[in-house]
């Protein structure tokens, strides 16, 4: 439903509207696999230019890999601990870095002027399908991690210091993908509709403000949600003594 | 939508945003009281004060953000329309 | 009601909504899943080790260097006590020469006086004996003189 209709191209708002393809009978969002396509091409064509020739004495773009190698290492091992995050290192990473990459490239670079017979193109984590997948994602790496280190005593957890928290370690792990998926989900649509309306009714200079503190809250969205991720893993592999 | 339903939706998405907003923006004022503190006691932690303060202010605000959703749910995707 | 949780939907063109859940979500987690395979190869991986190589390479480094410099140390030490070691004996061996040339300074003193001493001695009692020879001659001669004196005066 196109709300606030306006003559500028650029500041028209959008909100709910979706480029539908059809696979079979499914339906699915297009214009997110297409921004999501282009910013994980980006940031492979990046990674391959950093690793490609691989020196001692780093420089360039592998400078900046190893950065966020350790700055993702710091991370892993603070919350999940010495002795199983090697095993996570990558899937939060990932995490951090597909959901840094959305956030920034959905913000930083021009969709809208790419027309798209319905919708708009924008930051895949905008979109409630994507984060809703990465906090079920996340939902079955902390199950995963903690049967497969500890079998079923994972489930002691569950009746940790006493049994009465039974029903509420329970509701935690519905709770926790729902609030990890809205949270990102709300983060970024909400940039994205104060930077419209603030377009739609300035169309200069003065959404820049705007967009600076989004692009600032959508970094700290990533860390967030790439250092819970690491934390519900880590809590789900911590022995209990 | 008849009428009603839709200035209740424009009511509650803007208390929804409105009062959601109250609570955490005490929460941001005590710990960054607190930070403030934290630093005039102990300058050489600011860096480690300053990265956890932001962190929790994104708790914090993620509040906010569960109002602003319900918020855009009565404006946007009405299940009473 | 715009489409709660839609999550088959099936007039051909949905309506869309803030909240459409589809085929969307799993087919995100199928990418996301490859993606972390694809970044753990290219990614992580290679510069995991490239760091953990790099630290490794200046832990050695570092150690190695830390080695040097106490065997650079433990020789300079040693280096330092043998060359007072040889100050040391160069003193003594001075210090015994010093001696020695005392001693034998002395010894030759001594043996010069005594010999000036023996050569005094022998000098004198060449003196006493020709001294004595002399005054035997002229006691001779005295005698000898007493007797022509006599022998002058007493023919008669």
């Amino acid at each position: 439903m196109p709300l606030l209709p306006s003559p500028l191209p650029l500041a028209e708002l959008e909100v709910g509207q979706h480029l539908y393809w059809q696979i079979g009978n499914l339906n699915i969002h297009g214009q997110v696999f297409l921004t999501s396509w282009i910013l994980i091409g980006a940031l492979l064509l990046f990674v391959i230019s950093g690793t490609r020739r691989i020196q001692r004495v780093p420089s360039g773009p592998q400078n900046l890999l190893e950065f966020f190698w350790e700055y993702i290492r710091n991370l892993s091992r603070d919350q999940i601990g010495e002795a199983a995050y090697r095993d996570w290192m990558p899937f939060i990473g990932t995490l951090f870095l597909f959901i840094f990459v959305s956030n920034w490239g959905g913000a930083l670079i021009p969709w809208k002027l790419i027309h798209l017979p319905s919708g708009e193109l924008g930051a895949p984590t905008g979109d409630i399908n994507t984060t809703v997948a990465l906090a079920l994602l996340v939902s079955l790496a902390y199950f995963y991690a903690g049967l497969s280190r500890k079998g079923l005593r994972y489930f002691e957890y569950y009746v940790d210091p006493t049994p009465i928290m039974l029903p509420f370690k329970i509701a935690e792990d519905f709770t926790k993908p729902l609030s990890l998926s809205f949270r990102l989900f709300g983060n970024i649509l909400a940039d994205e509709l104060v930077v419209a309306v603030l377009v739609f009714l300035v169309p200069l200079v003065a959404p820049l403000p705007a967009m600076l503190l989004g692009l600032f809250t959508s970094a700290i969205q990533a860390l967030i949600f790439a250092t819970l991720a690491a934390y519900y893993i880590g809590e789900a592999v911590h022995e209990h003594h | 939508m008849d009428s009603i339903t839709a200035a209740a939706s424009v009511v509650g998405a803007g208390l929804a945003v409105g009062l959601g907003a109250i609570g955490p923006g005490i929460g941001q004022g005590s710990a960054a009281n607190g930070a403030v503190e934290g630093i005039a006691r102990q300058p050489e932690a600011e860096g480690k004060i300053r990265g956890t303060l932001i962190l929790s202010f994104a708790f914090m605000e993620s509040l906010t953000i569960y109002g602003l959703v319900v918020a855009l749910v009565l404006l946007f995707a009405n299940p009473f329309s | 009601m715009t489409s709660w949780l839609s999550l088959a939907a099936t007039a051909p063109p949905p309506e869309g909504g803030l909240f459409d859940l589809n085929a969307t979500l799993p087919l995100m987690a199928v990418q996301v899943v490859i993606l972390t395979f694809i970044l753990n190869k290219l990614f992580f991986r290679p510069i995991g080790h490239a760091v953990e190589n790099r630290e490794g390479y200046v832990a050695t480094s570092r150690s190695q260097a830390k080695e040097r410099l106490a065997k650079v140390e433990r020789l300079e030490a040693e280096l330092k006590a043998r060359l007072r070691d040889a100050r040391q004996q160069a003193q003594t061996l001075i210090a015994e020469a010093e001696a020695e040339v005392r001693q034998l300074h002395r010894e030759a003193l001594g043996a010069a006086m005594a010999e000036a001493n023996a050569v005094r001695e022998a000098a004198r009692r060449d003196i006493d004996k020709e001294r004595a020879s002399a005054a035997e001659v002229l006691e001779q001669n005295a005698r000898d003189l007493g007797d022509l004196i006599v022998k002058r005066l007493l023919p008669a």
